[in-house]
């Protein structure tokens, strides 16, 4: 009977050791990745896979990513139409795997039909729900939760410290969000017109009293039409539109076109996708950056 | 032409009456469709009435509109109002107000804004000690 015990105790402790590995998680959104890390903290092994600086639109996986996400427990995307791939993932995570496509879980905006385009350019957007979600604080607060009870319900044994990084992640939430409606407040809210080169700010403007006129048709890859271009001009006359915000990639002689026929200034570039380089790089240097941006140019 | 005159009258009034309702909407649809864009300048200031009622006194407090203080003081009785100018547009205006008090525990703070003619519109904002808020009035 005896040498029974040390044997169960030795299981005990093996089967300890497989539990107590990190939950691996795998993300093909930066922004996913931040709360993911945050909330997992040293315990849980977050692969980030869409990099801040890459354009999650354009982004295509890897036969390396794919493997990452076969022995993942957790594996995050934006959703509503942001990852391409997202039928290809569904099939690899059938099993095991915990799929979770975040915008589906949140409050959702559609997005408007001329935001797809007929030539197939990268814009386009698989269905007509507006998969930009984070550019409204309360939804990465709300996503910052379920990251927290999908790591729970993978791992219960960790719920403490998931619990505790959770409550300071959207503490410091919470500040960015009262930061910024502090630093909106002053744009009269007649002046709150958000016209961008990409639809990515339906989100945004909802939360923080905006509106949007996206300007797509008009980038470098593309001949913008001239009507498109009169439409925009007509519509930056008719709002008394005080400035634009358009990415680099802007085609520069329709750019002076609009500013000479309108007198509309340049607001300087916002970060649309994911996140981006530098002080753009972290979700709250992006919106920091964003914020900042618009409403130096619009108050 | 026969019938009491009042008939005629009538009829006449009425056949013009019906004449009038194409007329205006053709006309109101032409002013629409070429009406000027809405003006350029920001809304005119108009006087409103700022009223703040605090659940302690004394408070300290701040009101500021589009980054500018336009009230501020302190307060010895849990009600105190002032009247303001500040543009009005239909979007509504973001009042970012601060407050502080002695008391420890939570306080609240309300914040009517009455205008001319409108029911006065209040929102109430809690704090421990002190609060920031933005409140929105349209
Ligand atoms: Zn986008």
């Amino acid at each position: 009977m005896k040498p029974i015990f040390p044997a169960i105790a030795a299981f005990g402790l093996v089967a300890h050791a497989i539990f107590a590995a990190p939950v691996k998680v795998v993300s093909f959104s930066p922004v996913l990745t931040e709360i993911a890390e945050a909330v997992g903290g040293a315990n849980v092994d977050v692969v980030g896979i869409v990099k801040p600086g890459t354009d999650p639109h354009d982004y295509s996986p890897t036969p390396g990513d794919f493997r990452e996400v076969a022995d993942a427990q957790l594996v995050l995307v934006s959703g509503n139409g942001m990852e391409r791939y997202l039928d290809k993932l569904r099939a690899d995570t059938a099993g095991s795997t915990r799929l979770l496509e975040m915008g589906t879980l949140l409050p959702t905006l559609e997005m408007e039909e001329d935001h797809h385009h007929e030539d197939g350019h990268h814009h386009e957007h698989s269905s007509a729900a507006d998969p930009h979600w984070w550019h409204s604080v309360p939804n990465v607060v709300q996503a910052v939760e379920i990251v927290r009870d999908a790591l729970v319900a993978i791992d219960p044994s960790q719920k403490s410290t998931f619990d505790a990084n959770a409550a300071v992640k959207i503490r410091q939430l919470e500040a960015l969000q009262k930061w910024i409606k502090q630093r909106v407040a002053e744009i009269p809210r007649d002046r709150r017109q958000l016209v961008t080169s990409h639809e990515a700010f339906q989100y945004f403007a909802k939360e923080y009293g905006f509106q949007v006129e996206a300007v797509e048709g008009i980038n470098r890859e593309q001949q913008a039409s001239a009507k498109e271009v009169s439409e925009l001009i007509e519509t930056i006359r008719a709002k008394h539109v005080k400035a634009i915000f358009i990415e680099d990639t802007l085609n520069p002689k329709v750019t002076s076109e609009i500013t000479r026929e309108t007198g509309v200034k340049i607001g300087g570039s916002l970060v649309a996708d994911g996140l981006g380089k530098g002080d753009t790089s972290s979700y709250e240097g992006m919106m920091r950056h964003n914020v900042d941006t618009i409403v130096e140019s619009l108050k | 032409m026969r019938g009491s005159p009042v008939i005629r009258g009538l009829a006449v009034i009425a056949a013009l009456l019906l004449l009038l309702v194409p007329l205006v909407r053709m006309t109101s649809s032409r002013a629409a469709a070429t009406a000027p864009p809405p003006a350029p300048q920001p809304a005119e200031a108009i006087p409103i009435k700022l009223r703040l009622t605090s659940s302690s006194a004394p408070f300290t407090f701040s009101i500021s509109h589009l980054g500018n203080v336009i009230w501020e003081g302190t307060s010895s009785t849990n009600r105190i109002e002032k009247e303001v100018a500040i543009p009005f547009p239909g979007e509504g205006v973001d009042l970012l107000v601060s407050s502080e008090w002695e008391t420890s525990g939570p306080s609240a703070l309300e914040l009517s804004v009455v205008r001319d003619g409108r029911r006065p519109a209040a929102q109430t904002v809690w704090g421990e000690r002190s609060l920031t808020e933005v409140l929105t009035f349209r």
